[in-house]
């Protein structure tokens, strides 16, 4: 056989042959960013341990490159450099200016006594005369709680909230006070006890906060017999976030889920400890306090079969570090600092104090735990 | 990226050495005589040249003649990446690493890879004529079938004493082939594809033995035989006169060529008439280059060095089997037949003469333990087979560097053959088919072992500021994050064995 002929041959062979096999390249993934990785990936502003960065999204007031965040100068804030290395307050012990507030609270619950954190923000506004501060602006930012549930305002308590139990010094009472002088090389601050309803008239508050009474001195709270089944609305209980029920509503997810709307009252205060002062100048101080609250479930819905569980209610756990953790803003409105977080002024609109709000939750994320 | 213009002397000898390397007919088998898949034992012909050159004592004088077909359909999948690009600005060449020295030159922009850097000056853009595209696995290997001629004697040069015998596979296309490539991230810059690693090129070697078998007993015959092979030797001697335009290149290039051999040795042994054993025993064998590249520039500067690429690496293997007469009535006699091998892969160097253990000790290959089984059918002058066939893969995951593409294998056999008497002479005509299923394999990278090609802390040259884009892991490596494979290997053949 020729050359030619085997290389027909061949050529033959190889044409019924059928290349049924090919190669392939899968397309580009397009997963969703893993936040926590150290690696800036599409969809996040960030990816650095730093408290300017949260949730991979940028701290108002933060600048954040891929190595790290460093804080923004300026309104009351100074540093050194270009990146404001050692930010601090300039003025020291003086509290004036716009406050993100975190207070950390700390229940048991019920049912098996294990322990749930909350987390209820604020945004102050102090002016300081002396050694005295009083709270000029507030809002009451919301919610947050977990443990063995997770509770959260629902949207309607969340709007309704907002401009309850004013500390401004509007509603009839006097502006809610504190101190903060230098002491030993820091500043040694307090701010006084403040009473607070949710779900109730103010007529459940004491008349004279000064008095500083118990919880369990006062009017009982507005209570149902069976708030799984009830129908009734008690005496004394109002539906702020109008969602028809009585009692203020939180969203439950966890082991159990559901809205439970409740009457509540509590009171908190707050003071560094003797010989324990919080760092002149910082820019975040944490101040421990006390509390208590009262609490009466009034209604539970969407709770399918776990209702029962949701009816129970919690206590305080005053041996926990409960705590008010408070983060400087800047000075005025109008600077960079301060309308970074403060979408406008207070207690105009909404849904600008909404957005207020959702900057406040982000300066101080909620901490779970101790 | 600058424009240089050097000229300079550059010498280099490459020279070749070779050993008989046949990981081709280790994978088709034995062509003709019954053999199946287990020549080692079973189906004496010429083929057991090869496979047991011991069986050329039993085996009938022949001449054999043969055409082999083998499809290979093994195809590569590489998954999609999540991120991962080697950033554009790395094409600047401007980039310092930790130790503030640049960053190696084999780091490229991704976008270079999969679209190009078009030829120009200005920015993003490449002395001309550009820098080629090399999309992944746009140059895989699947998909390839080749034809061979396979060609045999047996001669009993002293009946029932000595025999001799003969054996070839020679391609009939793509005749002996030797392709490199790397294993890992060093291969984007070639053909940015995952090629399989035990077969491709090695399935065009050139493969031919010859042996004989020594009858020291009426029940025991022992063999030997070379594998025979082509060594080439290449001296190649260029002048560039422009790296930048290599149509200026003047080149001497001095080839040799030259025959290398390599011995097995079998044995078989029949202690009744019912029961046949066999034994083989083969050396390790490659295609061994080593090149010596010298270079002188103009400037009086002279740099050398020397590359050793290893091609058709086959291991030390000890193969042992057995063929048993289970029933025999009349004319009609049916056998069962048994086989394996050890094969030592953990020796196995790949193209690049490297040994895979390189990647880690965890990924280094493992040894070998293959199995065959069947069954043959006697009747008059008809014979026929069937086998099945599991041949394991040496290679372990690929969670690191490398990207050894490799699967277990299960195959299957059957074939037969008659005798017809043609013109007075009695000829056997025979055919066989055989299919391997390469099991389907995936693996998923581990990134904590894939080579980082932009440091975090790189900076930029120019402003020492950092890189954009540098944070985490940027690699060029074709088989990251992970890649699967999977095919088919099947054939047949057709053999005409003339008595002499």
């Amino acid at each position: 056989m020729r050359p030619s002929s085997w290389a027909s041959l061949a050529t033959f062979l190889s044409a019924v042959s059928i290349a049924c096999v090919e190669d392939v390249v899968l397309p580009d993934v397009d997963v969703e960013p893993v936040c926590g990785n150290g690696v800036l990936e599409p969809g996040e502003a960030c990816d650095v341990k730093s408290p300017g960065c949260v949730a991979c999204t940028v701290v108002p007031n933060w600048k954040c490159g891929e190595s790290g965040c460093s804080p923004v100068c300026g309104d009351g804030v100074v540093g050194d450099g270009p990146d404001c290395a050692g930010a601090r307050r300039a003025e020291a012990c003086d509290m004036t200016g716009y406050w993100a507030a975190r207070e950390t609270n700390y229940n048991r619950d019920s049912i098996a006594g294990a322990i749930q954190t909350s987390s209820n923000w604020f945004l102050y506004r102090f002016e300081q005369t002396g050694d005295t501060f009083r709270v000029v602006e507030n809002l009451d930012c919301g919610v947050h709680v977990t443990g063995s549930i997770t509770a959260d305002s629902t949207p309607g308590t969340l709007r309704s909230a907002l401009y309850l139990n004013r500390m401004d010094g509007g509603g009839g009472r006097r502006a809610r006070q504190g101190t903060s002088k230098p002491s030993g090389g820091g500043c040694e601050v307090t701010f006084e006890r403040w009473y607070k309803v949710r779900g109730v008239t103010d007529a459940y508050l004491p008349e004279d906060f000064d008095a500083r009474p118990p919880l369990s001195s006062l009017p009982p709270l507005p209570a149902v017999d069976d708030p799984v089944r009830s129908t009734e609305f008690p005496p004394g209980a109002i539906d702020p976030d109008g969602d028809g029920n009585p009692g203020t509503g939180f969203r439950i997810t966890g082991f159990v889920s559901g809205v439970r709307n409740a009457a509540q009252r509590d009171w908190k205060e707050f003071a560094t400890r003797p010989g324990e002062p919080v760092p002149a100048g910082a820019l975040v101080v944490s101040i421990p306090g006390a509390f208590d609250l009262e609490e009466n479930v009034l209604r539970v819905t969407e709770c399918g079969s776990s209702c029962a569980l949701l009816a129970s209610s919690a206590r305080p756990a005053p041996d926990m570090p409960n705590r008010i953790t408070l983060a400087f803003i800047g000075r005025e409105r109008g600077t960079p600092r301060v309308d970074a977080v403060v979408a406008g002024p207070p207690r105009s609109d909404v849904e600008v104090d909404l957005a207020t709000c959702a900057n406040v939750r982000l300066v101080l994320p909620h901490e779970d735990g101790r | 990226m600058r424009r240089l213009s050097v000229a300079a002397t550059v010498a280099a000898l490459t020279v070749a050495r070779a050993a008989h390397a046949s990981p081709l007919l280790d994978t088709v088998g034995p062509a003709g005589g019954n053999a199946g898949l287990q020549g080692v034992a079973s189906g004496p012909g010429a083929a057991s040249t090869y496979f047991n050159p011991a069986l050329l004592a039993a085996s009938q004088e022949e001449v054999l003649l043969g055409v082999v077909m083998l499809s290979e359909q093994i195809g590569v999948t590489l998954d999609g990446r999540r991120g991962g690009d080697v950033p554009l600005v790395v094409g600047d060449r401007d980039i310092l690493g930790a130790d503030g020295l640049p960053i190696p030159n084999d780091t490229v922009p991704t976008q270079w890879l999969e679209a190009g850097c078009p030829p120009g000056t200005g920015q993003g853009e490449c002395p001309p004529p550009g820098f080629a595209a090399r999309p992944r696995q746009r140059a895989g290997s699947s998909g390839k079938t080749r034809t061979y001629l396979a060609l045999g004697l047996v001669k009993h040069l002293v009946p029932d004493r000595f025999s001799i015998g003969a054996y070839a596979m020679l391609p009939l296309s793509s005749f002996t082939t030797m392709r490199g490539f790397y294993p890992d991230e060093r291969e984007a810059l070639f053909s940015n594809s995952l090629h399989p690693e035990l077969y491709g090129d090695r399935m065009t070697a050139l493969s031919v033995a010859v042996g004989g078998a020594f009858k020291v007993l009426p029940s025991l015959s022992l063999g030997a035989s070379l594998g025979l092979a082509l060594s080439n030797g290449v001296s190649s001697r260029t002048y560039v006169r422009d790296s930048t335009d290599y149509d200026k290149l003047l080149l001497n290039n001095s080839v040799s060529t030259q025959v290398d051999v390599a011995p097995n040795a079998g044995v078989h042994w029949q202690p009744s008439r019912a029961v046949r054993f066999g034994g083989v025993l083969r050396p390790p064998s490659s295609f061994s280059l080593d090149a010596a590249v010298t270079a002188t520039l103009a400037s009086g500067t002279e740099s050398g060095t020397q590359r050793r690429e290893t091609y058709d690496y086959v291991p030390w293997r000890i193969g042992i089997g057995a063929e048993i007469d289970v029933l025999r009535r009349g004319s009609y006699v049916m056998s069962v037949a048994g086989s394996a091998t050890y094969a030592f892969w953990s020796t196995y160097e790949d193209r690049h003469g490297q040994r895979p253990s390189v990647y880690g000790a965890d990924l280094a290959w493992s040894d070998t333990m293959s199995g065959a089984l069947g069954v043959r059918h006697a009747y008059g002058p008809a014979r026929g087979f069937v086998d099945l066939l599991y041949v394991p893969s040496p290679v372990p995951d690929q969670v690191g560097r490398s990207n050894y593409v490799d699967n277990d294998r299960v195959g299957m056999a059957i074939g037969g053959d008659i005798e017809i008497p043609i013109a007075g002479a009695r000829v056997r005509p025979g055919l066989s088919l055989f299919a391997h299923r390469l099991v389907p394999r995936w693996v998923r990278k581990d990134d904590a072992r894939i080579r980082d090609e932009l440091p975090d802390d790189a900076v930029l040259g120019s402003t020492r500021d950092p890189v954009p884009g540098a944070r985490g892991l940027q690699t060029n490596n074709p088989g990251w994050p992970g890649f699967g494979s999977a095919g088919w290997l099947w054939g047949g053949t057709v053999t005409l064995s003339v008595p002499l």
